[in-house]
């Protein structure tokens, strides 16, 4: 019993490997040129350090975040691009996909002070033998990546402003 | 008469002596190669070495019924010789996998497939053309190691397609910027990989045996 559970359990781990489409995740070559730049608009966003880039699954208003991540090329001239990487699209097929570039700096994108997200494009992902599908909706452009304000910087502001009216209706 | 014998013998005496005295080198170097095709699964691979026939319905001949051949073709995509009833369809059955070329084959079975190539070393001066957009190329110098150490002519915009057999998934390498990134590709004896190239190429060495 136990061997037959185990033999399904092969089974199913390979027929789930055997049909998962793939992506290449770049952002240069095969007619797409989407570098990624700091806050500041000119330095390249690998040259920030400890910036990562994912691709999310985009479904209605849901964000599915694709593994694995990337970080940035190292080579002078190419911090600006992506490290390609084969991304997995589970349960996919080879149909197209909306998907939506994210680049943060530290853990996550979640609670980066440095981040950015391109807007929703299309690509479609290509099972083997055929090659990884190019991210062809992303094109030409550019991300520039944002400074988020701290919650203690807005705490900070708001008592500023509130001394302000005080200070005006005391006057 | 007997003056003639005697000279026959001494003559033919000394031209055997002579032939065997004579140092008479093979050229050629011939061997085998074992490639493994996962249990349900794909191998990119390449046929290392020169045989005697080599169309895909020869060099695969020991394959099981089911098993898929995909060669790629630049500009018209995959040819694919699918192997049932013992045979494989023609006319991709037909079309040949030389050294320097690759083709993905697809395990339908349960087992593992060994795929066993023979012939002989591919030695001289080695060129395979590779052209523009993508192709599936292999070193023809059956050797191990990475792209650069093989002497493949890299380029900027080059992608190199690598097949990871344990995770049935690609692995993607890139040439730009005049470095390779993530890593410089390896490839092992008799594996193939997929190349996305911006301009036509050739893929030249020369080899000797005792390399």
């Amino acid at each position: 019993m136990k061997k037959l559970i185990i033999a399904l359990a092969a089974v199913m781990i390979s027929v789930a490997t055997y049909g998962q489409a793939q992506l290449n995740f770049s952002n240069r070559g095969g007619g797409v040129d989407f570098p990624i730049f700091g806050p500041n608009g000119t330095t390249p966003a690998g040259l920030l350090g400890n910036v990562t880039a994912q691709l999310y699954l985009v479904d209605g208003a849901t964000l599915t975040p694709l593994q694995p991540t990337t970080g940035f090329r190292t080579a002078a001239g190419g911090e600006a691009y992506l490290s390609p990487i084969a991304v997995t699209v589970p349960g996919n097929s080879g149909t197209p996909v909306q998907l939506v570039l994210r680049a943060f700096q530290g853990a996550s994108y979640d609670t980066a002070l440095v981040r950015g997200q391109t807007a929703a494009f299309s690509a479609t992902p290509a099972l083997a033998p055929a090659t990884p599908g190019n991210l062809t909706g992303l094109g030409t452009g550019r991300l520039q990546l944002e400074v988020i304000p701290e919650p203690s910087t807005y705490a900070l502001a708001a008592l500023g402003l509130g001394a302000l009216v005080l200070f005006r209706r005391r006057k | 008469m007997r003056t003639k014998t005697l000279l026959m013998t001494a003559a033919l005496t000394a031209a055997g002596v002579a032939t065997s005295m004579a140092q008479v080198y093979s050229v050629n170097a011939v061997g085998y190669v074992n490639k493994t095709v996962p249990a349900n699964g794909l191998a990119l691979v390449s046929n290392p070495l020169i045989a005697q026939n080599q169309q895909i319905k020869s060099l695969f001949a020991s394959v099981p019924d089911g098993t898929v051949i995909y060669k790629y073709n630049p500009g018209s995509g995959f040819l694919i010789a699918e192997k049932d009833f013992g045979e494989f369809n023609e006319p991709a059955g037909s079309a040949t996998v030389a050294p320097g070329e690759g083709v993905f084959v697809r395990n339908p079975t349960g087992q593992a497939i060994t795929l066993t190539f023979v012939g002989e070393v591919p030695t001289g001066a080695r060129q395979t053309p590779i052209p523009q957009g993508l192709s599936i190329v292999s070193s023809q110098v059956p050797q191990a190691g990475t792209l650069t150490a093989l002497g493949f002519p890299a380029a900027e915009g080059d992608i190199v397609y690598k097949w990871n057999q344990a995770g049935q998934a690609y692995s993607i390498s890139a040439f730009d910027f005049g470095s390779w990134d993530p890593a410089v590709p390896t490839l092992e004896v008799g594996e193939a990989v997929f190349v996305q190239k911006a301009a036509a190429t050739s893929w030249n060495r020369t080899f000797n045996v005792n390399q």
